[in-house]
Order: structure tokens, then sequence, then C-alpha cells
């Protein structure tokens, strides 16, 4: 990079807030997507908003692309950086800024990790719902970048669900902020539209949060079948019976024996298991849950287990929260997939990816959210094969299209990112894509936001109609520039 | 200005003389009338209509039932009003999947007419349930006291297809209940008042329709109890389907819906805890507890007066209720507010005299804008609207939200005047 340009981001940060030396930027050259590497340009590491919003004006002025990037636990190579770009990192602004119980709103930077925002909160008797697998290392900022979801979305929602405000650095260096702790502010939904654009339109630089009442009972069984279809129809039951549990989560054999051998949960041996989470009003949960138990049964159960107390409960769900990483041990290497089916399609769909593990010779462990459709399945293969890794790429591809064939979609969670660039124009027209793009062109019209990501085909943006003028809000003091 | 035997002659040519009709005063939206009413009767006309409209730089307004097509500001001019009611199917119920996908002109009544065959509901309860449109219920993000357990349009759509200003058809999102690909345009247009699209079909997260419910009432309340009462709820674990302040004199109604045993303990509770704080709480249930939430939309909804929405930390809800009606007290004025109080959003209606609106829409900006508070005008004369700003501030969103305006309708076309910005720019 320019040596200009360097100076001018060293005089930003610091000496201590800039890694420039090749073999530390190798640090950074992925996120938790390994496969898919760049070595930044350059890697700052700003501690105040300011320090991010004079990063983004050099870059702005320069042309340089940049990416922000939390804790690189992202799956999809979404924090991936630009290749002689700068990737700014986000870790440093990790400050609680407000917690406000009584609104049950709290303020934090994206740096704050997500499950320090529910320990942080759990003296008033709240918490923060969306709960990623990787809650106790992911930052908040990714999880609005991704719109992360978690086990107990079903009944909670995802992150979109969760956030109110948003205070953003845009990609001139200019500071935003949109919605607030206070809900419907006038005008367009700007942070529907940010929540989950995989940090293509702006920085996100603090975020305000709703939280919810830790509710008054929590139950959980996990119950073991024969078959998946079986577990399935179980799933299926629960729903036709007017339930919504917190949580449905479903575990094929194969990810039963990994992680059994890598955490010990003491699962039953069977083909699939469910983990079933009811919460809510004690007498609502008492009800619900021996109907639950009592669909389970005659789904053909073979054995269920009630959780008794809160360890036994987090053993049942350190098990399933460990699935991704307990691979390792059933396999050198792994691919997880995120796909999405309608909840209806899961037995048709599973059938498909049993003939696919046959054909392909590689071993297919399915670990799920099936109460809402997101299948996970971790494609096994051995990278020092020959052909395996590029083949595993493939199984993982023709899963995609099972899921698009089903009415479903190529990601429930892990975001497009750049793995996932070329199947969107399985789920999206060209019209659809190039009117996503017309956002992206409002936010970024010269692409250096974390560009090469989501769309296959970046969109000239152009000038828009119109010479620039004054804008008539600013004249009637609506408005002012930062 | 283009004449409107012109403009109805040019309609008819793209969708045909029966989708096409003259303007009217009963089509009027606050006075302005407009040319030509066209209405399509399937995406096709929907999208040549705007074809046709984009190459002229007409004047449209995409419109449902009309129930809210005069909430935020006004547009100046009105080419077409570009109605969804024919698109009106209810496309796809997938009860299995607790997902459906309705086109924008089915009205919410209708919709969860045929959901409820399968036990399941979309859990809106907007304004005008009977007649207003999903499309209009999307355009505006309408959502009613079960906002409080259910969230409002924004948290329940999936995906959405619409027609851009140039006709062309776009998706965004899908039909399942998880999915993170692409942007999610939906959430954009949910609110948007019809400025950046016609919303054409729209897929929900449905819920299971509950078996039971109990609605706690708490009347007579000062307005310092109601803030006590509030925060006993909200403290607790009980989880009411919604909680809302009506008055004054001021009352509390929650509302629990859920399985029969858990419905009756979360009422008594309630009691319990409203006792606490002095007031003497009814139960009701069955037929005289829909009469009561009957009567509760139907006191802010259907009487005559201006509107407005006001938005407000749930913690700032007794002050403002003191303050309003303190102000109705020192200027003898009629007035009435409602909505959730543990969410934040109350909605005031007062007479028809503009002098008296502008006043309290005045007084409660001052009070509220200062705590990140809003004001924003719903149903107002032409006369109020020529005083006040129907929107307030807007801060440093604005200029994002332009940016996104020019990108999404470049000439200008759809709902001139009817955005925020747009307010400014005509």
């Amino acid at each position: 990079m320019e040596t200009r340009f360097l100076k001018a981001l060293r005089a930003v940060v610091g000496n201590t807030g800039i890694v420039e030396d090749h073999a530390d930027r190798l640090t950074y050259e992925s996120d938790a997507l390994t496969y898919l590497r760049t070595v930044p340009g350059v890697v700052v590491l700003p501690s105040t908003v300011r320090q991010v919003q004079d990063i983004v004006r050099l870059c702005h002025a320069a042309g340089v692309p940049f990416v922000a990037r939390g804790h690189g636990t992202g799956l999809s190579g979404g924090a991936m950086p630009a290749e002689d770009g700068v990737l700014i990192v986000l870790t440093r602004l990790n400050r609680i800024l407000d917690i406000d119980p009584a609104n049950l709103r709290i303020t934090v930077q994206p740096g704050v990790t997500n499950l320090d925002v529910s320990r942080r909160v759990a003296p008033f008797g709240l918490y923060y719902a969306p709960d990623p697998s990787s809650q106790q290392v992911c930052s908040i900022g990714g999880n609005v970048a991704e719109n992360s979801g978690g086990a107990h979305c079903l009944k909670y929602g995802f992150t979109v669900h969760h956030v109110l405000g948003l205070e953003v650095v845009l990609a001139d260096g200019t500071l935003a902020k949109f919605g607030g702790p206070v809900v419907d502010t006038p005008g367009f939904d700007l942070v529907g539209a940010l929540v989950g654009s995989e940090g293509t339109l702006a920085i996100v630089t603090q975020v305000v949060l709703r939280l919810l009442r830790i509710p008054e009972e929590v139950r959980t069984l996990l119950a073991a079948f024969d078959s998946t279809d079986s577990a399935g129809a179980a799933v299926s039951g629960i729903i036709a019976a007017g339930i919504v549990p917190s949580a449905v989560e479903m575990m094929d054999r194969l990810t039963i024996e990994a992680v059994e051998a890598a955490v010990q949960p003491n699962f039953p041996k069977a083909e699939a298991v469910l983990i079933v989470e009811i919460d809510g009003p004690a007498a609502e949960v008492t009800d619900l849950f021996s109907r639950v138990e009592a669909i389970c049964r005659d789904s053909g159960s073979s054995e269920i287990r009630v959780a008794a107390d809160i360890d036994e409960r987090a053993r049942f769900w350190s098990g399933r929260k460990a699935a991704f990483a307990a691979m390792g041990r059933v396999s050198p290497h792994y691919y997880v997939q995120d796909g999405v089916i309608p909840r209806t399609k899961l037995p048709e769909v599973l059938r498909r990816i049993r003939v696919l593990e046959q054909s392909s010779g590689l071993r297919i462990g399915n670990v799920f959210h099936a109460g809402d459709g997101n299948l996970h399945p971790l494609i096994c293969y051995d990278a020092s094969v020959e052909g395996q890794a590029a083949l595993a790429a493939e199984v993982g591809s023709e899963i995609l299209r099972y899921c698009v064939e089903a009415g479903g979609s190529i990601t429930g969670e892990h975001g497009v990112g750049a793995d996932k660039v070329a199947h969107m124009p399985k789920m999206f027209s060209e019209v659809d894509l190039d009117t996503m793009q017309r956002l992206r062109c409002a936010f970024d019209p010269y692409g250096l936001c974390n560009p090469k990501k989501i769309f296959p085909t970046p969109r000239l943006c152009g000038e828009v109609p119109g010479p620039y003028r004054v804008h008539p809000a600013e004249r009637a003091g609506l408005a002012e520039r930062f | 200005m283009v004449a409107t035997d012109e403009l109805a002659t040019g309609a008819a040519r793209v969708v045909g003389t029966k989708a096409v009709a003259v303007g009217t005063a009963e089509s009027s939206v606050c006075g302005v009338v407009p040319a030509v009413v066209v209405s399509p009767e399937d995406i096709d006309g929907v999208s040549e209509t705007l074809r046709w409209a984009h190459g002229r730089r007409l004047a449209v307004v995409p419109a449902g039932a009309s129930t809210k097509l005069e909430w935020g500001s006004v547009p100046p001019r009105i080419d077409l009003l570009l109605s969804t009611r024919r698109l009106d199917a209810v496309l796809e119920h997938r009860h299995g999947d607790l997902t459906a996908t309705v086109q924008a002109g089915a009205s919410l009544r209708q919709v969860n007419n045929r959901l409820r065959r399968q036990d399941q509901w979309l859990p809106l309860d907007a304004a005008y349930p009977d007649c207003a449109t999903i499309g209009g219920i999307v355009a505006t993000n309408d959502a009613g006291p079960r906002r409080h357990r259910y969230g409002a349009p924004r948290d329940l759509i999936l995906g959405v297809t619409f027609a851009r200003a140039d006709g062309e058809v776009a998706s965004a999102g899908g039909i399942v209940v998880k999915n993170v690909a692409g942007y999610d345009l939906s959430k954009l247009l949910t609110g948007s008042l019809g400025s950046l699209g016609v919303i054409l079909e729209a897929t929900f997260k449905l819920t299971p329709a509950p078996p039971t419910s109990r609605t706690v009432v708490a009347s007579d309340l000062e307005s310092s109890m109601v803030g006590r009462a509030v925060s006993a709820i909200t403290a607790s674990q009980l989880t009411p389907s919604a909680l809302e302040v009506q008055g004054p004199p001021f009352s509390l109604l929650a509302r629990f819906e859920t399985v029969q045993d858990a419905s009756e303990r979360q009422a008594e509770e309630t009691v319990g805890l409203w006792r606490r704080c002095g007031a003497e709480p009814q139960v009701f249930t069955g037929a005289a507890e829909v009469e009561r939430w009957k009567a509760h939309h139907d006191m802010l909804w259907c009487r005559a007066g201006d509107v407005f929405r006001v938005g407000l930390l749930p913690t700032d809800v007794p002050d403002l209720l003191c303050r309003f009606e303190a102000l109705l007290g020192r200027h003898g004025l009629d007035g009435y507010l409602a909505g959730r109080a543990g969410t934040g959003v109350l909605y005031t209606r007062v007479g028809t005299d503009p002098a008296a609106s502008k006043l309290v829409v005045e007084t409660l900006r001052s009070v509220l804008t200062p705590r990140g508070g809003h004001v924003v005008l719903l149903r107002g004369s032409p006369e109020l609207r020529a005083t006040v700003s129907a929107w307030g501030p807007l801060g440093d969103a604005a200029w994002v939200m332009d940016a996104v305006k020019r990108q999404f309708d470049p000439n200008a076309i759809l709902s001139p005047g009817r955005w925020p910005l747009g307010e400014a720019q005509v």
C-alpha cells in the first residue's frame, strides 16, 4: 500500500492501532471460513468511533476498499479482507454504554460479545435472545452484519427483531443514527435494511438492543428416535398441535457420535435425537411440555429424557452447541453447510442428502434447527486426499440446490459472504439482484465497503438523475450534515 | 399537468377500460382528488401501468382500502391512484410451516378467516381490521395492541414481491422463516408508505391461534398509578399479548392469550398486582371481552378528530399522560389517547380545530424530541397540515433516506410528498 496512505492511517490510530507486518497481517486473512483467504493490505484497530470515521474518510478519499471485522467467527467469508484494502477490526470498541432495565434496552459498542450482553443484564432478570452457537466469542457487530440466529430464534426471532437502533459510519465517513431506543422512528426502516447486510452498507459503531425478561419456567427434553424421519414427524406433530417451542434441534447419528467423543453430553445411542425446549409462564409450560412429550412418544421416540435441573439442561445444550467443532473428532476436515427448507420438506430433503452421501462417498453429519428448517449438513473430507476438498464443496452446492428446489434458502444464518456469491442467482432473478443493489448504491455508490460480497455482479451505480442540490430538509432545518 | 381524459384514455389502453375510473370525491386523499383510479386485475397490469406512468412521470399513489392514505404527509397531486384491491388472493397457506403468502389487496379479515381453518392466524390487529388490506398494513407498518407480544408487520414479514417504479417486478426474502440471503427489502418496504415500490405479495410468519383469552381492565387510574401498574407487569414474568392504556380518565388493559390454565392464572396474578397499586381491576372473557376490545379500537379510530402517533420510551408514558391531561384541561379541549404502554407507541385524538391540534402536537414535540421521541400526524385537515410538519425532525438518517428514495424511484413518481422528506420536497 502507498506509504503516504499508511502514514495517514498511523496518524489516526497510532502505532499500537495498526498492523503492517506481513506475518502479523496473516492472522487476519480469513474469518472462521478458513478456506477463503486474502491477506489485507493493512489492518487497523480503532479504539474510538471518531477513528473509525477518520479511517473511512481516508479510504473514501483514496478510493481504497475497506472491510469491517468483529471477532472473526463468521462462516461465509463475510469478513474476508479485500485485496490491497484496509481491514478495520472493531474489537477495541467493546464497551457497554448504557443499560436501561426499566425500558428493556441496552446500548453497546459492536465489539461486545453476544454472551456478555446476557451476562451483564442477568442481575436485572433480563437476557438477550439471539444465541448463535458461537455466542461466547462472537461480537454484536458481527451479529448485526449477519442477522445472526441461534437455537432459540424459533420463538423469539433473529437479530433483526432485537435491534432497535444503530449508529453507523457511512461509506464516506459520515456518522448517522438509524432508529433508536424509541420504536417507529419516522421514515424508512433503515435498521431493518442494515441488519443482515453483511457489512456492505456501513460500519456499525453502536447498537441499541431489546432485552427480554428471563422466563418464569424453562423445560427441556431430549428424545431419541430410530430414524430422522420419525424425529421429523415429531417436529411436524408439535407444530401441528399449535405449539411453538423456544427451540427444536435435531442431530443425527454421526453428529451424536462426534459430540460424545468431544464433550460427552451422554446422549442416547440413536439414529436421531431431538432437543425440545419450552419456556414461558409456568402453567403454560406445564401444559405444552406434557403435550410435547406425548407427541414424541406417539412419533416413536425410544427414549425421552427430561432435564432435571439447570446442569442437565446445560449438558444437553453443550452437546448441541459443540456439534460443529466436534466433527473434528471424526473427520480430519469438514465443511459446514447452511441451508433452509420449509420444515415440512425435512424428510424429503434428508433422504436426498442420504443418497448424496452414498453417491459421493463423503460422510455427512446433520445437525439443524429443525423447528425452523435450518439445515447444517457437516460434510466430512480429508484434504490430504487429492480432490476431496473440491468434492466436499461440490456436495455442499448440491445440498443448496435441494434447499432452493424445496422452496428454501441458500443461507439461514451464516450469510452469503464471499462463499455463496455464485449461488445467489439460484434464488433470485437478475431484476431481484439489481433491485437489492440499488440499496447498496444509495449507501455506498463507489463500492468500497466490503466489496465482492453477496452479489455475483456488482451494479454500476452511476449518477442518480438530477443535479446535486442543497437538500430541502437541510434548508428547512430538519436535518444537518455531520 | 396532464388532462384527466387523456390520462384515463392512456390508462385504459394499458389495462383496459374496466380497470380505469375517473377520480371522485370518494377516492380523494385529504381533499386531493386523483385524476384517475386504476385497478389492475393482475400483477402484469400493475407492472404495465407503472411502466407507462414512469415514462410520463405521473404521480402514482398505491392504495389498498384507502383507510390510511392520509397517514404522514399528503401528496399534493395524484395522477393515478393505483389500487391493488383486485389482487386479493390468499395464495398459499403452508400450515405445517406456519407461513402464508397473500396478495396485497386481501383484507386482514379475509386472510385471518382463511388461516383460522387451520387454527392459525396473522397476529396483527391493525386499525380498521375489517377492510384494511395486507398491502396497506405493510406499507404503513401498522400494528395494534397485540404488537406487545407479536411485534409489528416488519417483524412478521418474511418476503415481498413488489413492482418497482419502472414497472419491473422484484422479490426479496423468501417463504421460509429463516433466511439471510440478500438484502431484506421487505423490511425496507414495510412502513415506506408506497414511496419505494408497489407491494404485490407478502409472505408472513404465522402463529397458532391462542385457545383462550382473558383481559384484565383497571379503570379510573391517576396517571401516576398507570406508571406503577405498567411496571408491575413489565417487571414480572407475565406474558401479556397486549398492554394498553386509554383515557383520560385512564384505564389499563392487559390481555392474556394462551392455554386456559395459563391465561386464568396470569389474569389472576395481574389482578393481584394491580390491586396492590390501588386499582380495582375486573376480568373480562368471552363476548364481553371481544366487545371491550372493539370499543378500544373504535374509540380511537372511528370518531372524528385529528390523530397523531406518539413514539416514546415506555418509562416516559406516565409523564406524557399527565401532560396530555393537563393540556386538555388548561385549554378546555376534548381529547383522547390510547396505545401500547409497554412498547411506547401511543395515539392521540383531539378535535378538528387546527389551532388546538397544532398546540397539542407542538407541546408534545417540545417534550419528546429532546428525549428521542416523535409525534407523527396520521389524520388531520389540510388547514392543520399547512401549519405543522407531519413528521417533525428526522435527524441525520434523512440523507440516507433521500439517497434510497432516489435509487428506487429516480423519477419521483411514487407517492410524491407522502414520505418524510417528500413533505419538504414538494
